[in-house]
């Protein structure tokens, strides 16, 4: 989404009627929130662990 | 009512209630006029608007958690106060919070010229930008000054509840209306306006490599010290958690505002000033009764922010820089009259810019953005690395301050086609890290204790 700029930013493929770098980026909103959940998931079935930071 | 009432609402904010404030407070006139007002004046590099808030939620995801659980076990109240927490000292709380104030400022500015520009546009110009701006400054000092963060938080359903009919409405109906659709919308661009469409659009610095930079520098929002308000006030970890992976649905508005700031060039071109492209071609084809809607969702999407940017503003300088600095004695009651007076007068100074200048609304915001994203290596690195000491910080903060006044003095930005708060970014940490990893100061040692929360919320 942010590195790889130059292979996406372009019009065509027009997909749902956006131009395709415009589609790239709304389509990752949704993801990202998908890949929130799982990684919530994720980390919610690590054990707990007790770790102090100083 | 008490200080902790006041800033963080005794920390018993559920997870819808918390999602509604933390994206009504994101979600300012900059996402409701100024993106489309990007869009119609430049073109494809807004896209980095949408990039960054996706990227700036999943820094937020793993940053968020940790910032609520160590302001829940400590009492912390301001972004200023977990500096304190973690490397001691006054001054470097004080610098922060002068920095966080100092982004803030703008930001608040921009709110209020933003809504200004609603409301003359809304009101078909019968009440004047400056008539506007002075009612509504003096509106959220009333209810700021009343009730804190409870009441921002009240007014915030309603003005999320606004903004995401009307934008959506909008969002489909203006290019069906006015072309059959989005993808007749578009052709009409490729046609027209072909280079608008990719970057760097209608400008000549905002390529490939400024895009990153900026993508990169404005994912760093959960920086923003008013976002640390939102945080302390939830109940518990849980809703934190639960908060920041719904969160990113709201930006779908964005996408459908950018449709109309599309339209709106190519039914409307011409505008001297892009900002007011989608109020303008709303006026035009919607009858008045919806035109005062989206006024109103526009208004609150600026009053809102304003409100619990002006709280945050007030709280940090009354209590991280007033308290420590002058007047050490104070009690938590007399910090919270120190803050309540300070709403009054930092509101009447961005009233006062607001009216007295007039800048890119989007400008001001990138220069924001440098700003706070100074605080993410001390705070993030800050908190994973034993290394990190309160001197390396804050050697690494004014290092990266400095750079970034040197480039925008200096006309620099975008500098070697980066963007300048991104580059200033890059030397804090620099800085920062080369300091820690020479043992340079001491580490307050402080038992943080940070553990998954999780099991805690489950204990009956």
């Amino acid at each position: 989404m942010c590195l790889s700029v130059p292979l996406w930013d372009r019009v065509h493929p027009i997909v749902l009627g956006m131009p395709f770098n415009l589609f790239w980026i709304s389509a990752w909103i949704p993801l990202t929130s998908l890949l929130l959940a799982a990684a919530k998931r994720i980390e919610s079935r690590r054990p707990r662990v007790k770790r102090p930071a100083a | 009512m008490s200080l902790e009432q006041w800033t963080v609402g005794d920390r018993s904010f559920g997870v819808l209630v918390m999602w509604l404030l933390m994206a009504g407070e994101i979600y300012t006139t900059f996402a409701f006029l100024g993106a489309s007002g990007w869009v119609y004046s430049k073109g494809a590099p807004i896209l980095y608007a949408l990039a960054y808030l996706s990227l700036s939620n999943i820094v937020g995801f793993f940053v968020n958690p940790l910032i609520w659980q160590l302001g829940r076990r400590h009492g912390l109240q301001t972004q200023a106060d977990i500096f304190q927490l973690l490397y001691g000292g006054r001054a470097l709380p004080a610098l922060v919070a002068l920095i966080g104030i100092a982004a803030i400022v703008p930001y608040l500015q921009l709110q209020l010229t933003g809504l200004g520009i609603i409301v003359s546009v809304a009101s078909y110009g019968a009440i004047s930008q400056g008539h506007a701006m002075a009612i509504a400054a003096i509106l959220i000092v009333g209810f700021v000054l009343v009730s804190g963060i409870r009441a921002v938080a009240a007014v915030s359903i309603l003005k999320d509840f606004l903004m995401i009919v009307t934008v959506v409405f909008i969002g489909i109906a203006v290019p069906r209306m006015l072309y059959g659709g989005i993808g007749p919308l578009f052709a009409r661009m490729m046609e027209t306006h072909p280079s608008h469409l990719v970057m760097p659009g209608a400008t000549g610095a905002y390529g490939h490599g400024w895009y990153i930079s900026m993508v990169l520098v404005c994912s760093l929002g959960p920086m923003w010290p008013h976002s640390f308000a939102s945080i302390f006030t939830a109940k518990d970890g849980e809703t934190i958690r639960r908060n920041m992976v719904i969160l990113p649905l709201y930006n779908l508005t964005l996408p459908a505002i950018l449709f109309v700031g599309y339209a709106a060039l190519l039914t409307l071109p011409g505008l001297a000033n892009g900002d007011l492209a989608v109020m303008t071609l709303v006026r035009a084809r919607f009858p008045a009764w919806f035109v005062g809607m989206i006024g109103g969702a526009g208004a609150l999407a600026a009053i809102v922010p304003a409100s619990v940017m002006l709280l945050t503003a007030s709280t940090l300088f009354a209590k991280n820089v007033v308290r420590p600095l002058l007047a050490p004695g104070l009690t938590d009651v007399h910090v919270a009259r120190v803050a309540r007076g300070l709403v009054v007068a930092l509101s009447a100074l961005c009233l006062a810019l607001a009216l007295g200048t007039s800048v890119s609304l989007v400008g001001l915001l990138q220069l924001g953005y440098g700003l706070v994203g100074q605080f993410f290596p001390g705070l993030v690195l800050g908190l994973c690395w034993r290394r990190a000491t309160g001197q390396a910080v804050g050697c690494g903060i004014v290092a990266g301050l400095a750079t970034l006044c040197l480039l925008e003095f200096s006309r620099h930005d975008p500098f070697l086609g980066m963007n300048a708060g991104f580059v200033a970014v890059v030397v804090n940490a620099s800085v920062m890290t080369a300091l820690g990893a020479c043992n340079v100061g001491r580490r307050v040692s402080v038992d943080l204790e940070l553990e998954d929360d999780t099991a805690a919320t489950q204990a009956p």
